[in-house]
């Protein structure tokens, strides 16, 4: 069995795919916390399966000889798959915000159909490329350990940014969830504090499908938050709990999957849903005063 | 038609709200004045949440015009109806006050202890403050409402709009906070426009009602209109 602090030995192998399985870890909840609260769950399934066909399609279109050449090689697959991808998902939860808004049959069903729309058009996309290559099945599923040090910087990089604009605007973003009509009274311009909280959760989804893939960002933005509300009085613990869960899910699921040679993604999934039920046990044997819907 | 005063914060003039280019309520010609408390009463589905947030600006009216005073600007504190508030969020109590200061904020601006002080000062003044740091979400029907008052109140409003404060809450709960409402009216000069199903207990409070009945609104002096022999009139005729 491998000492567990082998994994931060310089040089180790994996050292791009375990910190980008933290950072993914870490970030998701935070965005996580506004979808369970907002009651958007479901949404949370579809916008990565959604980013995903951004991704395809991006690769499609290149498969039809439109070439892109900001950077060489890889880079430049990465870049492609990137825009595709916050195009489509930044366009969807837009669009889906909209029609929520003007109450335009259920949500359900909207989500419902979306997601399987976004599925079946990945795999459609992937099948009729003509430049397909395997390298992008990884990207479509986000094949965590052939994360490059270029990836890993850009990860950073991009949640560096969309953690100052959630710290930044957390209280209009908490207002306009928590009390719309109230904050409508005061002044805000709440149409306005929604389009750049889901422009910013559409980046980061975008972000973490490319490094994780769609099935690890999903269960990364709800279960951590999901374990973490139980035990929370303040916003402020709610957003640390949920983002502890998630990196401590990302780093346990990572040294598992590395001992017993277990693909990743599942792995990080299965430990954080262990985190949630050691969370649900506890509060049923623990009681204290913290409200839970 | 209503005349407007220098002290008039409000005024309606040949309003009609409604949803989808469908009016619900129309020819609403009114002025709230600084210092009134007015009470909004009508029967269900009459159309009282639609004038609601016609006057607040929340829905622009379909005809006529609705003219808030400057000096209202960022100054009306509202309180919706509690069980409109999810139970899922982990907020304290004062965390839910505090949210009426820093609302009203523009989004550079940091918090400050001033503001805190202010947040405080607003949960004392509803007697909330020994219930500070509770879950927001537990606390009973009467608490909460206060909380919501409170914070309102914290941002210093020249106007209170409240959404039937009192529904759903025991006697002694309404009865304790019509009695702060009319503290904050008569001490603190705020003035106040609330719906209510209660028209017993309002009569004693309000100076002013503005009854809906037939998609259109009738106004007169508390002890004119809340008089329980015109009330039955008045909503017998509408049926």
């Amino acid at each position: 069995m491998t000492n567990f602090w082998h994994l931060f030995a310089p040089g180790f192998l994996l050292h791009n795919a375990l910190w980008g399985s933290i950072a993914v870890g870490i970030f998701c909840p935070l965005i996580g916390v506004y979808f369970l609260l907002r009651r958007m769950v479901l949404l949370g399934v579809a916008l990565p399966q959604i980013s995903a066909a951004g991704i395809a399609f991006a690769f499609f279109v290149q498969g039809l000889g439109v070439t892109w050449s900001l950077h060489a090689g890889e880079a430049n697959d990465r870049f492609l798959a990137l825009a595709g991808s916050i195009v489509f998902t930044v366009v969807a939860i837009l669009v889906l915000a909209l029609l929520e808004r003007r109450g335009e049959g259920t949500t359900e069903s909207r989500i419902g159909a979306t997601y399987a729309l976004a599925y079946a058009g990945s795999i459609l996309l992937v099948a009729s490329n003509a430049g397909g290559k395997i390298e992008m099945l990884n990207m479509l599923h986000g094949e965590i350990v052939s994360v490059s040090g270029y990836d890993l910087h850009l990860l950073f990089f991009m949640y560096g940014v969309l953690l100052l604009f959630l710290v930044l605007f957390n209280r209009q973003f908490l207002l306009v969830s928590f009390d719309r009509e109230s904050a409508r009274a005061m002044g805000k311009r709440v149409a306005l504090w929604d389009v750049l909280l889901y422009g910013l959760i559409g980046v980061a989804i975008s972000m973490s499908v490319l490094i994780v893939g769609p099935m690890l960002t999903f269960a990364f933005l709800i279960v951590p938050p999901l374990a973490a509300r139980r035990f929370c009085r303040s916003m402020t613990s709610f957003f640390l709990l949920s983002s502890a869960l998630g990196g401590l899910s990302g780093l346990a699921g990572f040294y598992l999957s590395y001992q017993l040679d277990w693909p990743l993604s599942p792995t990080d999934i299965l430990v954080s849903s262990v985190l949630l039920l050691v969370a649900v046990a506890i509060r049923k044997i623990i009681r204290w005063p913290v409200a839970v819907a | 038609m209503p005349s407007e005063s220098p002290s008039t914060l409000i005024t309606l003039r040949d309003a009609a709200f409604g949803y989808n280019g469908r009016p619900v309520i129309e020819q609403v010609s009114l002025n709230v004045h600084a210092g009134e408390f007015i009470g909004l009463i009508g029967p269900n589905g009459s159309g009282k949440s639609t004038l609601f947030k016609g006057i607040l600006k929340l829905i622009k009216p379909l005809d006529g015009d609705v003219i808030h005073a400057p000096e209202i600007f960022k100054r009306i504190g509202y309180v919706p109806q509690r069980d409109q508030l999810d139970a899922i969020y982990p907020l304290s109590a004062f965390a839910v006050a505090r949210m009426g200061a820093v609302g009203i904020l523009p989004w550079y601006r940091l918090p400050n202890h001033e503001l805190a002080a202010r947040v405080e000062r607003s949960l004392e003044r509803v007697g909330m403050s020994a219930q500070r740091d509770h879950a927001f979400a537990e606390l009973s029907g009467g608490q909460r409402q206060r909380v919501l008052i409170a914070r309102a109140l914290a941002m210093q409003p020249r106007l209170l709009v409240l959404d039937e404060p009192t529904a759903g809450i025991d006697p002694v709960a309404e009865e304790s906070i019509l009695k702060l409402l009319t503290e904050l009216n008569q001490d603190s000069g705020i003035t106040i426009l609330m719906v209510s199903h209660n028209i017993p207990s309002l009569r004693h409070h309000v100076h002013r009602a503005v009854l809906i009945r037939d998609h259109q609104v009738v106004a007169g002096s508390a002890a004119e209109l809340l008089d329980p022999k015109r009330i039955a009139e008045l909503l017998t005729s509408s049926l």
